[in-house]
């Protein structure tokens, strides 16, 4: 029974626990406030992307495109801001883009019925090859100072890309958790076809996802140019992969029915801190991709080696 | 019920004309072609075939491998890092100890037993094969930058050039190998029992496991073998193009994938061919091209292959529909 119960804790509360041992061993500055709020920041975008990944994941489904979406949107807010128009305009321009990126993937996947990663795929292309067209490759400079202090700023002690993100988040758990949202998804994740024959708006809830990742990739966009203050068209490349990797991390399973908003802060999270522990330890670039890419598999492989056993320990009551 | 005979002829026939329009990725490349001759009368040549071909034959030995994986349902996204863990250890053995042999051995062997690595971890402790080996791809790759340390090695004798940039007579010897695996991977899939297992196992995983397949060590095997045949790819490319740096084959997987998915494998297992993958690489191959001839600049050549990929499967699909409509009136009626 006590083993059981182990199992059933999500195995991303053990190896975040275990870097956070290690790393306030390894350093006295690991286990500080102000490193903590240094985390925050840098997690807030990933944890963006990451929130509406898991509702696409829910589906089953995968979305390759908003790390390239995300610099879009940053190079079309940065030149809308370099043509002169006022702040709200280009983080509306921003938004907008993020948006019709996502409607155009649910378009494809909904109603021309193209799979979701060949759809998210080409999409991915797309939004890289508009962004580096944009300005031949070049980053965007001299923003709107409103823009960059307000949003890459603070309010109190917490920075206010913290705050969206985190907002964003509840919103997403909110309406997982406790609207038609979640057991909709939940359904079409399990059975697309029992789903419909219950009477869902399968093509409206099929969409969705795609939708508030495209628009999540937009907020992240805007996001990313206030923090570093350009407009960058390559930026948001590979955060999707990291998104992805986050979520599953977390212990939302690929093959979708089942998620939880929580599971996904704590993916994102466990992620942030892994890097900044591995920065903290002073290892090179090359150290610190290689345990990375180690941490992400053996997350789901520790856990998935303790099912087995519990699988077999039944299996032994039973006979 | 009387048949109206003439009707459901009609109706085959409308079957048989749809199914020509679904298949746009073969009528894709034959329009790249016009074009492409359009454009430039001397592109009509053997010497400009046989140049295309030798470019899409790396594309298509990565894509073959891809094929099998996506066969079974999976993905492997650690290709292009394999290629350039396996490319930068076979470049410097060669560089530095003059030799060829150990030197391919090596990467091929290094190829496959990381592939089998992601086969162990993905079919026997069931592991997501996208988290598995985007893992792997993160991994490999930081482990061939602490190996390069910053280094390039570049200016290979030339019996190590003659594999990627020699010639057979008049064909190119990426083109015979990329026949050869060709050849082999359509055997493997066409007329063993291997090969059309991993038909069931992209189908249906329980059955294939209830019927007395070793599911598990199928699905080892395939990713294996892309494994192997990705290094065998990195060591053509780098071959040609005759230089090692820790970045090499980045991004390729997506090539790779893009060259599968253009070809028409369902992305869902088992539907698909090998010869699918030949279209895929040489679409791409052949667009890239026209892109180039046509002045188009680089940054926005990605807009249009994703576009393109996204109008062909729509394209497909919506054909595919017709089809499926036509032929669910005619059992009706």
């Amino acid at each position: 029974m006590r083993f059981k119960k182990i199992i059933r804790t999500p195995g991303i509360l053990f190896i975040i626990i275990l870097i956070l041992i290690i790393g306030s061993f390894i350093s006295p500055h690991f286990l500080t406030l102000s490193n903590f709020s240094k985390i925050l920041y840098q997690s807030a975008i990933l944890l963006l992307i990451a929130s509406g990944m898991t509702l696409v994941i829910t589906l089953g489904e995968i979305d390759l495109s908003p790390g390239a979406v995300l610099s879009l949107s940053s190079m079309i807010t940065a030149l809308a801001m370099e043509k002169g128009s006022s702040v709200f305009l280009s983080i509306i321009v921003g938004l907008a883009t993020g948006l019709i990126c996502g409607v155009i993937n649910a378009l494809f996947i909904v109603k021309a019925k193209v799979p979701a990663f060949i759809t998210t795929f080409g999409m991915m292309s797309m939004a890289k090859g508009v962004s580096l067209g944009l300005k031949d490759g070049a980053t965007v400079r001299g923003l709107n100072e409103n823009f960059t202090n307000t949003i890459g700023g603070n309010i109190g002690p917490i920075p206010v890309v913290v705050l969206i993100s985190i907002f964003c988040f509840i919103i997403l758990f909110v309406l997982l958790a406790h609207g038609k949202l979640g057991p909709y998804l939940f359904a079409i994740g399990t059975d697309k076809e029992a789903a419909e024959y219950s009477g869902i708006n399968v093509q409206l809830y099929n969409a969705l996802p795609f939708v508030i990742t495209g628009l999540l990739a937009g907020v992240a966009g805007i996001l990313f140019t206030a923090r570093l203050n350009l407009g960058h068209p390559t930026g948001g490349i590979g955060y999707e992969f990291e998104a992805i990797a986050a979520v599953v991390v977390g212990g939302n399973p690929l093959e979708g029915g089942r998620s939880n908003m929580v599971d996904t802060l704590l993916g994102v999270f466990a992620l942030s801190i892994l890097k900044n522990s591995l920065t903290m330890l002073g290892y090179p670039i090359w150290w610190q991709m290689a345990i990375s890419g180690l941490v992400l598999i053996f997350a789901l492989l520790v856990p998935n080696i303790l099912k087995y056993k519990l699988i077999r320990i039944r299996l032994g009551d039973k006979q | 019920m009387v048949k109206d005979k003439g009707l459901v002829h009609l109706r085959k026939q409308n079957v048989k004309i749809i199914g020509l329009f679904k298949a746009g990725r073969f009528i894709f490349p034959l329009l790249l072609l016009i074009i492409l001759a359009i454009l430039q009368p001397s592109f009509l040549t053997m010497s400009n075939f046989v140049n295309i071909l030798r470019q899409s034959s790396i594309l298509f030995i990565l894509a073959a491998g891809q094929t099998l994986v996506i066969l079974t349902e999976g993905i492997d996204l650690s290709i292009g890092s394999i290629i350039g863990f396996t490319a930068c250890m076979a470049g410097s053995l060669v560089i530095n100890d003059g030799n060829n042999v150990i030197g391919i051995f090596l990467a091929i062997i290094l190829g496959m037993l990381i592939g089998l690595i992601n086969g162990y971890i993905i079919s026997h402790i069931r592991v997501p094969a996208f988290v598995t080996t985007y893992g792997m791809q993160i991994l490999i790759r930081g482990l061939t930058i602490a190996f390069m340390k910053g280094d390039v090695f570049w200016g290979f004798n030339d019996s190590f050039r003659f594999i990627g940039a020699g010639s057979i007579g008049a064909i190119p010897m990426p083109i015979i190998i990329g026949v050869l695996v060709l050849i082999i991977f359509y055997f493997l899939l066409n007329y063993s029992t291997f090969g059309q297992s991993i038909y069931y196992l992209g189908n249906n995983r329980n059955a294939t496991k209830v019927s007395g397949f070793k599911i598990r060590k199928i699905e080892t095997i395939v990713y294996a073998i892309s494994g192997l045949v990705a290094s065998i790819g990195g060591l053509l490319y780098l071959s040609r193009l005759n230089s090692a740096e820790a970045s090499l084959g980045t991004g390729f997987e997506m090539d790779a994938i893009a060259a599968v998915v253009l070809g028409g494998t369902s992305f869902f297992g088992a539907e698909g061919k090998i010869e699918n993958a030949i279209i895929g690489s040489i679409t791409i191959t052949l667009l890239k091209n026209a892109m180039n001839l046509l002045g188009i600049s680089s940054y926005w050549q990605p807009f249009i292959i994703g576009l393109l990929i996204v109008v062909i499967i729509a394209n497909e699909r919506a054909f595919e529909k017709l089809r499926n409509l036509i032929l669910v009136r005619e059992r009706v009626n």
